[in-house]
């Protein structure tokens, strides 16, 4: 059964076992192979295997892996690939093409398999004529290995997925970020360079935002918040570029952005990772996370820009110094920090994540725009403008039934450049239909109108929107943030 | 809480049932919380709605329990999702709260004082290794010498927070009230980093 065959709940069956694979690859990498989050993550992996089994896809499940991605049935899966920089390299480096996991599987077995994948001593288990027994050495039946065939690329070059240098830079951010989490969490040195070079290679397919919100739009389960914190370096970046920002500022401010949780590396994990509600006592651990990032910052001033400091400790305050962490003296954040504040709130609100629907953006605008001192009125504003209140790649439907998605954004926030994808009611685009139109511009004796916006989970009704504020009044006054539901979600 | 059904084979009772439960959980929860009913009301609606699909699908299980249902409800798949609800107002009034003009945004901007703040959070209120550190990093960029005695660092501290880059200080009053909390940050930054020094191995 190809991937397409498979039903939506098939499919994301499918994507939410890749992504307990590439969480546990991450864990194993993290901890030592007995340690509960290992447990557990190998537990997730079977008991995602059992539920793909449940919704009917095709056991044993074949993973099939390059140097970039993880596919199923030559389909790319994009979205637990942003992650799985170590476990395609460690794939690579043992020439795997297909991993096979069948229904009989184990944790433990699973464990012993990645001490196979994971372990450095054995690099070379996998290798043609050692395969076999390494298999039997480790007591491993139900997880088969396929080699890389040079004539043997299946159909993955028909692959349709997110651009590949977008997936690289996400990639890179995500194995920067991953490593200096891993470094805090054992009190070792940071790499900072590795981030800000990561920045520095992301810059490029910045220049194409649609590819950014494809990125940002991929869901997310993994640990330390790597994903949250990666796309909030992209959209910090996406708004810094969009000002006019130097080279120098855009990677100050991307480190800025990408280290900013970097607190929660110290946070008790028991709390971090917690499902239910917080008791006192850990909402007090948690909150604790700002002030933790700026110290282990701190340590490595050398490397480190004030700025970056800065926003680990701010980035849950309001302009007047409210939220946390609590201090002496009212602080003021910087404007770094105001941007990354947005960018936070926006990136958890538009996120998909087990216990709650994504809101669209133009929705999470809605809402953060509902108590006017919430946020830093200009920055909110600028990341609205920058972003497009209906962000490129955001797929549409018209008035007249046509689908299309956002390509660019002009000057009038209600007017963007949709690309249609197919003509009225669905139907196929007449010869010589330009493609592109501008909505709300009449052409042709027509005004194209968005009339709701799609999302793989549901549709969106846009109503008639008031007509643009054509006023050159600044924003409102800078008002902090209260201790508002932004802030005690911890996973903001 | 009301009582169970008397019949489970009588669908109408059990609806009642589930009606009177559902209101009761609701009215128990709203009764168990420290807010007032308004703010409670206000704040997560999706409480008393997910208390009463609660509610609803453990009445359910107890009535026509079966394999399928038991797993599903322990997977949670019949949960809906948590949903913040946009009305559809506050999207058509969305461009008109955007303005138009655009200010000149400065990145740069309050880096420096936000910067002094924690530093002075991490001397007085870090770990002693991270006080010592901002101690340091006080006198690395912002020129308040190491060995500087308490009014040395408060002068220092009030100079740099009223500066033109401060945001402190913008009348008399104020620029008191800085002043005595200079002083007792100064003696906190002191206090910690004499005794920070003083456990170093």
């Amino acid at each position: 059964m190809s991937h397409e065959q498979l039903t939506p709940r098939g499919q994301s069956a499918v994507a939410d076992f890749a992504h307990a694979l590439v969480q546990a690859s991450f864990n194993r990498a993290l901890h030592s192979r007995d340690n509960d989050f290992v447990t557990e993550a190998m537990r997730d992996v079977v008991a995602g295997l059992q539920r793909a089994h449940d919704v009917g896809v095709e056991l044993p499940l074949r993973i099939q892996f390059d140097e970039l991605r993880l596919y199923h049935e030559g389909r790319p899966l994009d979205g637990p690939s942003l992650q799985a920089s170590g476990l395609l390299s460690r794939c690579a480096e043992r020439d795997i093409a297909v991993i096979s996991f069948d229904l009989r599987l184990t944790s433990s077995e699973l464990n012993r398999f990645f001490d196979l994948l994971t372990l450095p001593e054995n690099v070379d288990a996998f290798a043609r004529n050692h395969r076999a027994a390494a298999m039997c050495a480790f007591d491993i039946k139900h997880v088969k290995v396929t080699l890389s065939e040079p004539a043997d690329p299946g159909d993955r070059s028909k692959a349709l997925g997110a651009p590949e240098d977008a997936i690289r830079s996400y990639q890179s951010l995500a194995g920067a970020l991953q490593q200096n989490h891993e470094l805090a969490l054992n009190d070792r040195e940071l790499e900072i360079d590795a981030a800000a070079t990561a920045i520095e290679a992301s810059l490029q397919p910045l220049e194409e935002p649609s590819h950014l919100l494809a990125l940002s739009m991929q869901d997310d389960v993994d640990r330390f918040t790597i994903g949250h914190s990666v796309r909030v370096a992209l959209l910090a970046l996406q708004v810094a570029r969009g000002i006019g920002a130097s080279r120098d500022q855009l990677v100050r401010v991307g480190a800025a952005a990408l280290m900013h949780d970097i607190g929660k590396s110290k946070v008790p994990q028991e709390v971090l990772f917690k499902q239910g509600r917080l008791t006192e006592d850990e909402w007090r651990a948690m909150a604790e996370h700002p002030r933790l990032g700026a110290q282990i910052l701190m340590e490595q001033r050398e490397q480190v820009d004030p700025q970056t400091i800065g926003a680990a400790f701010c980035h849950h305050m309001g302009v007047d110094g409210s939220g946390y962490p609590r201090t002496a003296l009212p602080v003021q954040p910087s404007a770094t920090s105001r941007l990354i504040r947005v960018c936070d709130v926006f990136e958890a609100l538009t996120a998909v994540r087990p216990y709650k629907r994504a809101l669209t953006p133009i929705e999470a605008f809605a809402v953060m725009h509902r108590k006017p001192g919430d946020f830093d009125a200009r920055w909110l504003s600028t990341f609205v403008r920058e972003l497009g209140l209906l962000p490129n790649g955001t797929r549409v439907q018209l008035a007249d039934g046509s689908d299309g998605v956002i390509v660019a954004q002009t000057k009038d926030l209600l007017q963007p450049r949709v690309r249609l994808l197919t003509g009225p009611g669905g139907a196929a685009l007449p010869d010589g239909h330009p493609g592109e139109l501008t909505i709300g511009a009449t052409s042709q004796g027509a005004t194209p109108k968005v009339a709701c916006i799609k999302t793989s989970e549901r549709e969106l009704p846009l109503p008639d929107f008031e007509p643009d504020a054509p006023t050159d009044q600044g924003p409102g006054p800078h008002q902090a943030c209260g201790d508002d539901h932004y802030s005690r979600n911890p996973s903001l | 809480m009301a009582d169970r059904p008397n019949s489970p084979d009588d669908p109408t009772a059990f609806r009642e049932a589930i009606s009177d439960w559902q209101l009761a959980a609701r009215t128990e929860v709203k009764k168990a919380s420290s807010l007032p009913s308004s703010v409670f009301d206000a704040a997560d609606p999706m409480v008393e709605a997910r208390l009463a699909e609660t509610v609803d699908a453990m009445m359910q299980l107890l009535h026509r329990p079966s394999a399928d249902a038991l797993r599903k409800h322990a997977s949670g798949e019949h949960l809906e999702q948590r949903a913040e609800q946009v009305a559809e107002a506050e999207l058509r009034e969305l461009p008109t709260k955007i303005p138009r003009g655009r200010e000149d945004d400065d990145l740069e901007d309050g880096v420096s004082p936000e910067y002094l703040h924690v530093l002075i959070d991490a001397c007085t209120s870090g770990e002693p290794e991270s006080r010592r550190t901002a101690r340091e990093l006080l006198a690395q960029d912002f020129a308040v010498p190491a060995d500087a005695d308490l009014n040395q660092i408060a002068r220092a501290l009030s100079e740099r927070l009223r500066g033109p880059d401060g945001a402190l200080g913008r009348d008399d009053e104020e620029l008191n009230q800085l002043d005595e909390l200079c002083r007792t940050i100064a003696a906190t930054v002191v206090i910690n980093t004499t005794d920070a020094q003083g456990r170093q191995p």
